[in-house]
């Protein structure tokens, strides 16, 4: 895992054009290990386009971006695919489970595609730490849930478990798109705390898109795209 | 590994209507093709088993497809035209182990007569090498003036034991009442061979000369017959045994040799034979492929009709697989977005196109098994198609096995669209 001085995400100049005439610029952008950085902006601001970008979605226009010390410019898609698998935790706006899946089979699915995942795991293997994480997730009784189909959870459940899926394997990044849009008042708020928790006991970054002012408490920087990098 | 085949299988059976319709509509159509491949080697077997056991068949000299035509195929116009002398010398050849003579030309209601002798129940065989049988109480006799019907010839003219009927003149349905005053007595109906047989008429071939000759004797005619039973028994047991009733020409014959080894030498010595008449020997199976060439268009068509449902099939397999995209797009995205290779995608696209291609082929033989079987049941004796014996022959397996291939082929087209489209969905994809 790198040092905390070393960025797992650099930016110089990145620049990004889609066909429809939108485009993102960002003079400089760094996010450093273990930093929990909150992206804020309106709708059309650009921060799902951000996310594509680090996720290794599309590739900068113009500028250079570097993941984990690796400039994406030289990267193939299958060696990004392989990058993000490894090393990033994605949580999605909807969650994004397999509603046919269980919900075992759907966090395990975290560490399906990364070698790197499943050699991070606790000794004690992977069923125990899908359970210690659905339970710091607050999923209980957790024997009860396992073997749920994820359709039968609650909106709440299934982010939750989205959440305990991006933390398996303890990848050094997580990656959160508006992940408590679809969550009331009470549930945001417990959600972020939950999250943040599990976040600081892993050791991983966390770069939290929204466009929710009020979930930007406890995160180390805010980027607010509305007014540009800063 | 076996985490993602569980996961395979139940994002199947999360699709499992549009599944099952595919596998459905796969296994239907091979069952077709099966069917039809069935039906048509049981139509070539029934073709070729139209005579069998007979080594050679001889007659009057001309093309050897036209003797076959017109003696086993019942087709076309023959008139007795070898001398029974040369018969009578056929059937003395050493190398002969037995000989049918037969005598065609007439007919009763547009069913066929052929005029023969008790030898022909003996020796003809159908299909593969099986016997002649009779229903049931009725039994070969055509000595006197009995005569033994084929099956079909029964069932259409209602006729049964024991009834009266009359030969006319060439094949004309009605009209000529020339031997009316000659009835033959029923005594005996073959069983079903699925051949030209079925739809004939056995009688004695000196009961035939008889008639034709205008011999009466004292037998009782048709108006006795008609009135008493014991008419027509008279008219079974007069003896037709004196060279009076010897017939002078007849048809063609069945032969049987003792050896087969030197059965292209017999021919030739048969044909030879030109200075005491000209004659044609053909070998039955030999004519019988020739034949099958001139009439395989059909067989051709069928061959081609069944690709083309297997063809329709697969058309439809992406059809559906398509049209059910979305579900699949989001799933590959999900996959993608969590560092799935393509190789790992490809991967779970293949077994799922495997179980759907293989259950398609087992689903399809099974029915075909089943459905094979019932029409064996209900239709077998009727048709006489060897339907029941449904193994599966080298090429059926073979096309088989190209089916599952083309299917996981056609599987993954829409899989590879729904693989390019995926990477920015699984960032967003909404379930």
């Amino acid at each position: 895992m790198p040092a905390l001085s070393d960025p797992l995400i650099e930016a110089t100049d990145l620049r990004f054009e889609r066909s429809n005439g939108f485009s993102l610029s960002l003079a400089g952008f760094s996010l450093a290990a273990e930093e929990a950085v909150a992206v804020l902006g309106p709708s059309g601001s650009g921060k799902s386009t951000l996310l594509d970008l680090i996720g290794g979605v599309v590739k900068p226009t113009s500028g250079r971006l570097s993941l984990f010390g690796q400039d994406t410019a030289a990267l193939s898609s299958g060696a990004l695919d392989r990058l993000r698998g490894d090393s990033m935790g994605l949580i999605f706006q909807e969650h994004n489970l397999l509603p046919f899946a269980t919900v075992r089979q759907n966090v395990a699915l975290g560490v399906q595609f990364s070698a790197a995942r499943r050699a991070r795991l606790p000794e004690a293997g992977l069923e125990v730490e899908i359970s210690r994480l659905l339970s710091a997730m607050e999923l209980t009784p957790v024997g009860a849930l396992l073997d749920r189909p994820a359709h039968t959870l609650s909106v709440g459940q299934r982010q939750r478990v989205a959440a305990a899926r991006a933390l398996l394997g303890s990848p050094p990044l997580l990656i959160a798109d508006e992940p408590t849009s679809a969550l009331d008042e009470g549930n945001q708020a417990r959600f972020m705390d939950l999250l943040q928790a599990a976040r600081q006991a892993s050791g991983a970054a966390l770069l939290f898109v929204t466009h929710d002012p009020r979930l930007i408490k406890g995160f180390d920087r805010v980027i607010d795209l509305s007014e540009g990098v800063s | 590994m076996a985490m993602m085949f569980g996961l395979a299988l139940r994002s199947m059976l999360s699709r499992r209507l549009s599944l099952l319709l595919t596998v459905l509509t796969l296994a239907l159509s091979v069952a077709l093709f099966l069917t039809i491949e069935r039906l048509r080697l049981s139509a070539r077997d029934s073709f070729d088993g139209t005579v069998s056991g007979v080594d050679v068949l001889v007659g009057a000299r001309g093309s050897d497809l036209g003797l076959l035509l017109y003696t086993v195929f019942q087709i076309g116009d023959a008139a007795p035209s070898i001398r029974w002398s040369s018969y009578q010398a056929l059937a003395a050849d050493k190398r002969v182990a037995w000989s049918v003579p037969l005598s065609l030309g007439d007919s009763h209601r547009g069913h066929r007569v052929i005029a023969t002798t008790s030898a022909y129940f003996e020796h003809v065989r159908f299909g593969k090498d099986q016997p002649l049988r009779f229903s049931t109480e009725s039994g070969e006799r055509i000595e006197g003036f009995g005569v033994v019907l084929g099956e079909q010839t029964a069932r259409s003219l209602g006729y049964g034991l024991g009834a009266p009927l009359f030969v006319q003149h060439g094949l004309a349905s009605a009209g000529d009442d020339s031997h009316a005053a000659d009835p033959f007595i029923v005594t005996g109906i073959l069983q079903p061979t699925g051949t030209p047989l079925d739809h004939s008429l056995l009688v004695g071939i000196r009961a035939f000369e008889a008639i034709h000759d205008g011999w009466r004797g004292s037998v009782p005619g048709e108006s006795e017959v008609l009135q008493t039973a014991s008419a027509g028994k008279a008219r079974l047991d007069v003896d037709l045994s004196g060279p009076e009733f010897e017939p002078s020409l007849m048809t063609a014959a069945y032969v049987g040799l003792k050896s087969k080894r030197r059965i292209f030498q017999f021919i030739e010595d048969v044909e030879d034979r030109a200075q005491s008449e000209p004659l044609s020997a053909v070998l039955p199976g030999i004519t019988l492929s020739q034949l099958w060439v001139l009439v395989g268009s059909a067989e051709r068509a069928l061959q081609l009709f069944s690709v083309l449902i297997v063809v329709v099939a697969l058309a439809g397999q992406v059809t559906l697989l398509v049209a059910t995209l979305d579900l699949r797009r989001r799933e590959i995205a999900i996959y993608r977005a969590l560092g799935a290779q393509p190789r790992t995608i490809a991967g779970l696209l293949v077994v799922e196109a495997t179980l759907i291609g293989a259950t398609a082929a087992i689903g399809g033989l099974l029915l075909t098994l089943a459905g094979t079987w019932l029409a064996g049941q209900l239709l077998g004796a009727y048709l006489k198609l060897d339907l029941s014996a449904i193994m599966l022959t080298a090429s059926q397996a073979l096309a088989l096995a190209a089916f599952i291939g083309v299917s996981i082929l056609t599987g993954l087209i829409p899989a590879v669209m729904a693989y390019r489209s995926s990477l920015q969905d699984g960032m967003r994809a909404r379930y």
